[in-house]
């Protein structure tokens, strides 16, 4: 390679850096003051805000823990969110392969009616589902979190997107070979959908995790609350203790935030990896 | 595995007689992979959606017997000005939010997709914003915004009031939205990027194409479903933005000018009166737009998406 050719690339390189430093600054800023104010000690702490922490304790956290079942929360957090990713996922994938690889008659008008229930607002039909899931019994019961949970449909669609990007030669071929549609599905396309696992896991977990409106309807008793409602009940009592309220909101991303560095390589390799291209 | 060589028509398997004697053949296993999603679809969402018609029809307060009342919800909504004032404040954010999220997405995974040093570290400070709750942040954004003492007066030198000047809520609401939402668009784009076949952009390197034509010609192209996936659900997320839009600016913000449907229709529902009937006729015409807006998109994409390149 020429030499101005390689200084314009370590050129283009250093701009790209910096650029790339810039944006993580601005997407970060509000975080960052969540942290510090986290672990700010309340006493001193004013009601404007402090960008660099003058002092740090964990006050905050132990007062939000003694005064409230967090760890219950956190608890319950986690059993809801496991359970309805475990259902959503499977029927996502499942789902996504029938819209994306199998044709039948209905497909069209199927998915559209899919597309159509991501339409509506979900303030505008809360009621009829509440008199529904109340009328099943399961008002007042994780289920009632779950089972509607399950009922993945942007999870289908995104599903289907990514499968359409699956070249159809290489389930031609298996066809040929005489593999029925479930064995096609078990042993070409599943192996090379894990990014998209990985992405419907991650969103599934972060939707369920941070979902607030439909459990704070359904499950109604303070012992089985999640750590959103939870969080909106605190900020409610501690409506000036912000201290408090970041320390309590820092508690809840902390698992989502790590669940995606672990996740982020799985983006990386994305279908390189997949041993399709 | 093998890979398959690239310009393989597939046309020409699609063209033979199989796929007709296939469509009857994949039925069955279709149903049966749809039937747990189908039920839960249809009990929790379809049905109460076909609920929400019947109430559009109704007047009912959640406590008092839900009375029929023919199309004079519907009257009532139409012609009064709250549904097109929150239509217009809707149409507003979303055209502000839209474009903007989507370039800067696309062009965040486009400066991450380059191996920079500490590429990790970048790619979850990225995304980071939007996988935390938009509510829980709702308090430090006001903080930020504060007309006394938050941060973006004190490092500007002034005083402006950015949450409560009817001119500036919307704008300001917006840029909020999009520091949230461009996370999830970013992710997307680099998963769309990574799965674009290195052969394709070394045989473009080797035909001399530069980093702008190689941009254009190539990538964008075979972007195409996931900037389909990316617009259609960012699209349908803004018109019913609420959680965010309403922790920075409660009851439709100042002079209503942060008075999206989404709020409207919560406050109709909820607030005041308890007109479910009301709250029903402004959820089926956001309904019916966002067909409309979508059906649109769909008609733009399906001549220019390329699903697989063999």
């Amino acid at each position: 390679m020429s030499g101005p050719r390689r200084r314009r690339d370590r050129l283009g390189r250093a701009l790209r850096t910096v650029v790339a430093v810039v944006v993580a600054v601005v997407m970060v800023f509000p975080l960052w003051v969540m942290v510090v104010t986290a672990f700010a000690d309340r006493g001193t702490f004013p009601r404007s805000l402090k960008v660099w922490p003058e002092s740090v304790t964990l006050d905050n956290f132990r007062r939000v823990f003694a005064a409230w079942p967090v760890g219950t929360w956190f608890v319950n957090s986690l059993t809801v969110t496991l359970i309805t990713t475990v259902l959503g996922v499977t029927v996502s994938v499942v789902g996504g392969y029938a819209f994306a690889k199998l044709r039948w008659r209905g497909r069209t008008p199927l998915f559209w009616l899919l597309l159509a229930t991501l339409m509506i607002p979900t303030q505008a039909i809360l009621v009829p589902q509440f008199r529904l899931v109340n009328g099943l019994g399961l008002v007042g019961t994780f289920w009632a979190v779950i089972v509607p949970g399950a009922a993945a449909t942007f999870g289908i669609f995104l599903a289907r997107q990514f499968m359409l990007a699956v070249p159809s030669e290489l389930l031609e071929a298996a066809r040929l070979d005489g593999a029925g549609p479930g064995r096609v599905f078990v042993s070409v396309v599943l192996p090379l959908c894990r990014p998209l696992l990985a992405v419907l896991v991650l969103l599934s977990l972060m939707y369920q995790w941070n979902d607030f409106l439909w459990p704070l309807v359904v499950l109604r008793d303070p012992a089985l609350y999640t750590l959103p409602i939870g969080l909106q009940f605190l900020q409610g009592q501690y409506s000036t203790d912000h201290p408090a309220l970041m320390a309590m909101t820092l508690l809840s991303v902390t698992p989502l935030v790590l669940l995606f560095l672990l996740f982020q390589r799985w983006f990386v390799q994305g279908l390189a990896t997949t041993g399709l291209r | 595995m093998t890979v398959p060589s690239l310009p393989r028509p597939s046309a020409a398997v699609r063209a033979g007689g199989r796929p007709r004697r296939r469509l009857r053949g994949d039925a069955p296993a279709a149903w049966a992979l749809l039937a747990p999603s189908l039920a839960g679809i249809l009990a929790f969402l379809v049905l109460p959606i076909l609920v929400v018609v019947w109430l559009s029809l109704s007047r009912w307060d959640l406590l008092s017997p839900i009375r029929f009342v023919g199309l004079d919800n519907w009257v009532e909504v139409l012609t009064d000005g709250r549904l097109g004032h929150s239509l217009l404040v809707t149409v507003l954010f979303v055209l502000m939010v839209i474009p903007l999220q989507t370039a800067l997405g696309l062009a965040m995974a486009l400066l991450l997709s380059r191996g920079l040093p500490g590429s990790w570290f970048f790619r979850v400070v990225y995304v980071v914003p939007w996988i935390c709750a938009p509510l829980a942040l709702g308090v430090v954004w006001r903080w930020i915004f504060s007309p006394y003492g938050g941060a973006l007066n004190a490092l500007l030198g002034t005083d402006v009031e950015w949450l409560s000047d009817p001119d500036l809520a919307l704008p300001v609401v917006a840029a909020v939205s999009i520091w949230s939402q461009v996370g999830y668009t970013t992710l997307f784009f680099m998963a769309g990027l990574a799965g674009i076949p290195t052969q394709v952009l070394e045989a473009a390197a080797l035909d001399g194409a530069g980093a702008w034509s190689t941009f254009w010609r190539i990538k964008l192209p075979l972007l195409g479903p996931t900037t389909f996936f990316v617009l259609v659900t960012g699209v349908i997320a803004s018109f019913q933005a609420f959680d965010q839009i309403y922790a920075l600016t409660p009851n439709g913000g100042p002079q209503g000018a942060t008075d999206v449907i989404a709020t409207r229709i919560y406050l109709e529902a909820f607030q005041g009166g308890f007109n479910l009937g009301g709250a029903s006729v402004m959820a089926l015409v956001l309904f019916a737009v966002l067909v409309v807006v979508t059906l649109l998109q769909q008609r733009f994409f399906a001549g220019r998406v390329t699903y697989d390149l063999s």
